[in-house]
């Protein structure tokens, strides 16, 4: 029999999901009525684009028969991968995409992460509230509909708040040159420049930036890598919106940290810990459902919780956005630190 | 049901055993299975060669189809790519798009007019029959929609996705992919948009309408049912609707989908996706990434193959059944004349064998039927012959049976013992005797061994026997003694080898008679022979003793007489010895009296004695004869026991008896008790003519001597027997004839070492009228008168009775024998007062003599002399009451006496 099958993107969530399944396997596999099932992890990657993760998901439904699929982590996959698992009846959990149109309207699609709206508040809110901030500034991938949505539900809770939002827009196939586009937000002297982009993207933004002379202070999303941004000296100081902290207090947490870097000799992302944690979810809500069939999984999976895993504490209550805590973080050098967690719905 | 008879039913067992049994049938049979494995054969070869061509036909008309869809469809697609391409280059496009695009960079905006402009371009296009869903013009930069004929697309970004990327750098057709947009898989073909300028200012994008796809491949062919459909690399059929879209929703999945998916091109019989068994085409379509399937269903397909088996089996099967009926008829002809000889055989087996079978032809049946024939004859002699012989046996055997039984009556009923054994020790042969005589029956001892029947000693004696038969093989006889239930029994057994005909001995035959009985009655006779010498002996010795002592007596009785006269006569110093005489012969008298009366031959004078008298004058003489140490005890009862009996044997019984008791006790002190009672009398053992009395006098004697033992006790009444040094043993035999004689009894009982007591009954009698005092009367001398005549033939006896009666005043006549005595008598009849008679005298004897007396005269007194003669002496009293009693050897007051009463009677 089949285990729960994955499509990963990203060399952190594969890692993440291979040690939750060897963990699983060592300790008996997934118990369905009394018999032990191994688990098994088929791995498909997919080039960026969305049609490619649909397709991809499309592959491991009919061609890998998996019977729950985990992931994509980038939002706009995510959507693309969640239609085809509504419609197939095959569970999926993305343990990172937060846009809303993912799990919207479906019966079978989960996510671990808190949505953008939670997002989009809590850093309207520290800017406003913390900072003092009352000018901010908003660079999106208009293309992206990840960073277009996250960008209007900031300036939503923004201007609701009392300040005044500029943005600008680029397209994801101008990956090197913003300076322009920043011009025009420099101009108008935010206090806060917010760039819900995806990871390297964010940092060629920062710098440019800088260069121009924009002493902003940088609000990011949790499409940032603050691991790969301690080598961005401009990224110092950011306030990062993130799913998951290795500071986190929960003793699963340091646990998952120590056997990560035990078994691949290295620190974990997010992404590994919430991967990790979906992979988990997934097979328990096998193991309680007592059967492979999908909507009896998903089910289990709508009603899970609370669950205290790798990647804090979730409960589902009935959809498929579970509660949880939302962390913001500022980048200190080589690392980042929490400076503020609020619980989420 | 029992298992067999069960399966004796069963239909299996029914048809094989009937067709076993039926020549014909085994024929027809045998022919019918034939030609049916033949059209089965047949018909299963034409099936599969049927169904092969039809598969290949099947196929290549597949193939056919596969390849002129492929072709549509391929031809189809890229007439969309090239009416994309067409249209993108056409002015309204190539003028407005640009204008759009740049109207966007200034306003913020798409100029609606330019924008209206170029949907309807596009709208027109659908419409003009364009196999598209959708046609949308996106910006080169970033993909934006500048224009769509679905509104609500304009606006969106397409950056992401690949036919726009692709369709910037040139024509392009993106294959079947799941369109998340759309909402469901498609295709889509994408050209470039330029400027009069030639630079790519947007994609013209169209998304196909893939039912005209679906038309083209479902395209009916020719009236053969065929399913044509094209899957893409996830399995997801191109058309989903026509598949239901619900339950392909992990993909459809077949032989020819699988193979196809991985590049294969290929055909086969498989499964389709709903399990239905097709003859399958399956093609890859590269370029496109897409399997198109061809399908035809087996059932159909070969169906003409089938038809073809079904017509071949039936008219096969019809022909081998007409064939059948053929071979049965030709069959029937072939088996009658076989048929007929069976039957023959059956009656011949049945037991008749007059019959013969039909000589129906020349060919090996003929031949066989022959043969037949001439068996069954010589079968028939052979079967007089034996019952000719059978019967002869039969009636040897009958008269061996009764034989047999006339022996086994005979040693059944023997009254000998009859038994077999063979050589092993076991019992072959037992008669009914054996049986009853061990108490067994035949069945329990036949077959066992000698050893189980009889005991461990007999065995081992039966063994020896049968063993020196089987040895020396002779016939043996010997006494043996057998131990049965009853006891030991004595046989004298024979005992003879049995022999077969050849002479060999097989067993031991041994007959038996029983001789326990006479063994017996000789044993007895031996005994009782023994007892009548013993008997003999004694009475001999009576004889003798009576002789000698009634010899004895007479020269006693002259003795004495002459001793008491010498007596009165003899000067002092003579008297002394002449006391010693008289002593003494007293004495030898007293042995004579002893000897006689064991003898029994003593001669009574009866008379009624008193007992305690007797011990009374007794006791001087008792008291001398005891040793000192002796306490001498009186228990006397005072009144007078008064007995009849000889007075002289009484004081001989009570003198034998102290005498017993004082040597008992010996030398050592001791008691010896007299007693005398009258006790009531005990009839049991009573004897004689005492057995009126109702008392008995009981006499008593106990000593406290040494006693005697059960041997002593047992013996101490025959005479001869002794313990004593001195003694002649005849004492107590005495006694006990005294008192037997006198009708009473005589017991001891003795203890060793203690003591003894003699007991005495005797039958009490009553007082004498007269209590005369015995012998001792002592009448007057000299004063007599009357004549008396002596009859004896002793001359010394004559003349001391004629000493004593002259003496005594009588005048004696002397007679010498019977009959002188007589004539004497007779020639003084009147003078004689008595007469002395001696009853044993030769010639005429004394019974004779007072007889004749008698005759002559009735009360004449007369004096019988007897010496021994009991008998004669009873007669004589029975005779003549009259008489008197005078037993020798007599003293002179006895003769006194006699004749003193004798003449007093008589006066």
């Amino acid at each position: 029999m089949d285990g729960p099958g994955a499509s990963i993107s990203g060399q952190s969530s594969l890692a993440g999901a291979r040690l939750a399944v060897e963990e699983l396997n060592a300790s008996g596999g997934i118990a369905v009525r009394g018999v032990r099932h191994h688990v098994r992890l088929i791995e498909r990657g997919y080039e960026n684009r969305s049609d490619d993760a649909s397709s991809q998901a499309r592959a491991l439904i009919n061609l890998d028969s998996v019977d729950v699929l985990i992931g994509p982590q980038l939002s706009p996959h995510a959507v693309a991968a969640s239609s085809v698992a509504e419609e197939a009846h095959v569970p999926m959990i993305s343990p990172m995409s937060s846009n809303p149109a993912t799990t919207q309207g479906k019966r079978f699609v989960f996510r671990l992460a808190y949505l953008d709206a939670v997002q989009g508040e809590i850093l309207a809110r520290y800017a406003f509230k913390r900072m003092e901030a009352r000018r901010a500034a908003v660079l999106f991938d208009v293309a992206n509909p990840y960073s277009r949505d996250l960008a209007a539900l900031f300036r939503k809770s923004f201007e609701a708040l009392g300040g005044r939002v500029v943005t600008g827009e680029f397209t994801s196939d101008e990956l090197v040159e913003f300076r322009p586009a920043l011009r025009r937000l420099a101009a108008t002297r935010p206090d806060v420049l917010f760039l819900p982009n995806m990871a390297l993207v964010d940092s060629v933004q920062m710098r440019q930036a800088r260069s121009l002379g924009m002493t902003a202070t940088f609000l990011g999303s949790d499409a940032w890598d603050p691991p790969s941004l301690s080598v961005v000296p401009e990224a110092t100081g950011a306030i990062v919106a993130r799913q998951w902290h290795e500071e986190m207090p929960q003793a699963e947490v340091s646990g998952f940290i120590a056997r990560y870097r035990a078994r691949w000799g290295e620190a974990p992302r997010a992404t590994a810990a919430m991967t990790y944690d979906a992979i988990r979810i997934a097979a328990m809500a096998v193991g309680r459902a007592g059967t492979l069939d999908g909507a009896s999984v998903a089910m289990a999976i709508a009603r899970f919780g609370p669950f205290t895993g790798a990647g804090g504490t979730v409960r589902f209550t009935g959809t498929g956005d579970p509660e949880r805590n939302a962390v913001l973080t500022v980048i200190r050098g080589r690392s980042d630190s929490i400076v503020e967690v609020v619980a989420a719905r | 049901m029992t298992e067999r008879s069960r399966s004796r039913l069963s239909p299996v067992r029914l048809a094989t055993s009937f067709i076993g049994q039926s020549l014909r049938v085994r024929m027809t049979v045998a022919f019918g299975v034939a030609g049916g494995l033949t059209v089965v054969l047949v018909s299963g070869v034409s099936y599969e060669r049927a169904r092969r061509a039809l598969r290949s036909v099947v196929t290549e008309r597949l193939t056919g189809v596969a390849d002129r869809r492929a072709v549509d469809v391929s031809r189809w697609i890229t007439q969309q790519s090239d009416l994309v391409r067409f249209i993108a280059g056409i002015p309204s496009m190539t003028d407005g798009v640009p204008l759009l695009v740049s109207g966007r960079a200034a306003t913020n905006g798409p100029d609606p007019v330019v924008q209206r402009r170029v949907t309807a371009v596009l709208d027109s296009a659908r419409r003009a029959g364009v196999a598209v869903s959708e046609l949308t013009v996106m910006s080169a930069r970033g993909g934006r929609v500048l224009a769509s004929t679905n509104p609500g697309e304009v606006g969106t970004y397409h950056v992401d996705d690949l036919y726009f990327r692709e369709g910037l750098r040139g024509p392009f057709t993106q294959n079947f992919y799941p369109s998340h947009h759309l909402g469901r898989p498609t295709m889509t073909a994408a050209a470039p948009v330029r400027s009069p300028d030639g630079t790519v200012v947007a994609v013209l994008a169209a998304h196909l309408d893939l039912r005209q796809i679906e038309d083209i491949v479902e395209q009916k062919s020719g009236r053969m049912p065929i399913e044509v459909y094209l899957v893409d690399r996830f399995s997801d059929p191109v058309s989903a609707d026509r598949f239901r879209r619900v339950d392909v929703r992990r993909g459809l999945h077949s032989l020819g989908i699988d193979s196809a998916l991985s590049g294969h091109d290929g055909s086969g019989l498989y499964l389709n996706y709903a399990g239905v068994p097709v003859i399958g085409i399956y093609r890859w379509i590269p370029e496109r990434e897409l399997a198109l399937i061809v399908e035809s269903p087996q059932a159909a397909a070969f169906a003409p193959a089938r038809n073809l088996l079904a017509v071949i089996l039936s008219i096969g099967i019809g022909a081998v059944a007409l064939m059948a009926v053929v071979a049965h008829r030709i069959a029937g002809h072939v088996a009658s004349p076989i048929l007929s000889l069976a039957r023959s055989a059956e009656r011949v087996a049945q037991g008749d064998l007059d019959v013969r079978a039909t000589v129906a032809t020349g060919d090996e049946v003929g031949f066989l039927a022959v043969s037949f024939n001439q068996m069954t004859h010589r079968l028939r002699k052979l079967v007089e012959d034996l019952n000719g012989q059978v019967a002869a046996t039969m009636a040897a055997l009958d008269a061996l049976r009764e034989n047999q039984a006339l022996v086994q009556g005979i040693v059944d009923n023997s009254a000998m013992l009859v038994a077999v054994i063979d050589f092993d020790g076991q019992f072959v042969l037992v008669n009914r005797h054996f049986e009853s005589l061990f108490a067994r029956r035949r069945e329990d001892i036949l077959g066992r061994a000698v050893v189980e029947v009889l005991s461990e000693r007999d065995a081992e004696s039966l063994r020896q026997t049968v063993s020196a038969v089987h040895n020396g093989g002779e016939v043996a006889e010997s006494e043996i003694i057998v131990s049965t239930p009853d006891g030991d029994r004595t046989f004298l057994s024979v005992s003879f080898p049995l022999r077969h005909a050849d002479g060999a001995a097989y067993a031991v035959g041994i007959v038996a008679s029983d001789i326990t009985e006479r063994q017996r009655a000789e044993a007895e006779r031996r005994r009782l022979e023994l007892q009548m010498q013993h008997a003999q002996k004694l009475e001999s010795l009576g004889v003798l003793a009576g002789g000698v002592a009634h010899d004895f007596n007479n020269l006693l009785a002259a003795v004495h007489v002459n001793a008491e006269l010498a007596l009165a006569e003899a000067p002092g110093h003579v008297r002394q010895s002449i006391q010693q005489i008289l002593v003494a012969t007293r004495r030898a008298s007293e042995l004579t009296r002893q000897m006689l009366a064991y003898a029994g031959k003593a001669s009574l004078e009866r008379r009624t004695v008193d007992l305690n008298e007797s011990v009374r004058d007794l006791l001087e003489l008792a008291k001398a004869t005891f040793s000192k140490k002796v306490e001498l005890r009186m228990d006397m009862s005072p009144q007078p026991m008064w007995v009849l009996a000889d007075s002289a044997q009484i004081s001989q019984v009570v003198l034998n008896l102290l005498t017993n008791a004082a040597e008992a006790i010996g030398d050592r002190v001791g008691t010896v008790t007299i007693g005398t009672a009258l006790v009531p009398h005990d009839q049991n053992g009573a004897v004689g003519d005492a057995s009126r009395a109702t008392t008995d006098v009981r006499f008593t004697v106990s000593d406290t001597g040494k006693g005697m033992s059960e041997e002593t006790k047992r013996r101490i009444f025959e005479p001869f027997y002794t313990t004593k040094a001195s003694g002649r043993g005849l004492g107590l035999a005495a006694v006990l004839g005294i008192v037997k004689s006198a009708g009473g009894r005589l017991s001891v009982s003795s203890v060793e070492g203690q003591g003894s007591t003699f007991e005495i009954l005797l039958p009490s009698a009553e007082a004498p009228i007269e209590a005369g005092r015995g012998p001792i009367s002592d009448p007057a001398m000299g004063a007599a008168t009357g004549c008396v005549l002596v009859v004896d033939d002793e001359p010394m006896l004559r003349a001391v009775a004629n000493r004593v009666l002259s003496r005594m005043g009588y005048e004696v006549i002397e007679a010498a024998d019977g009959v002188e005595g007589l004539r004497l008598f007779k020639q003084n009849r009147e003078r004689v007062s008595a007469v002395v008679l001696d009853m044993t005298m030769p010639g005429m004897d004394g019974a004779e003599v007072l007889r004749q007396i008698r005759q002559c005269d009735a009360d004449v007194a007369v004096i019988v002399v007897s010496g021994y003669d009991a008998r004669n002496t009873a007669v004589a009293r029975s005779l003549d009451p009259a008489v008197e009693f005078l037993q020798k050897p007599f003293g002179i007051d006895d003769l006194v006496a006699a004749v003193t009463r004798g003449a007093r009677v008589r006066a």
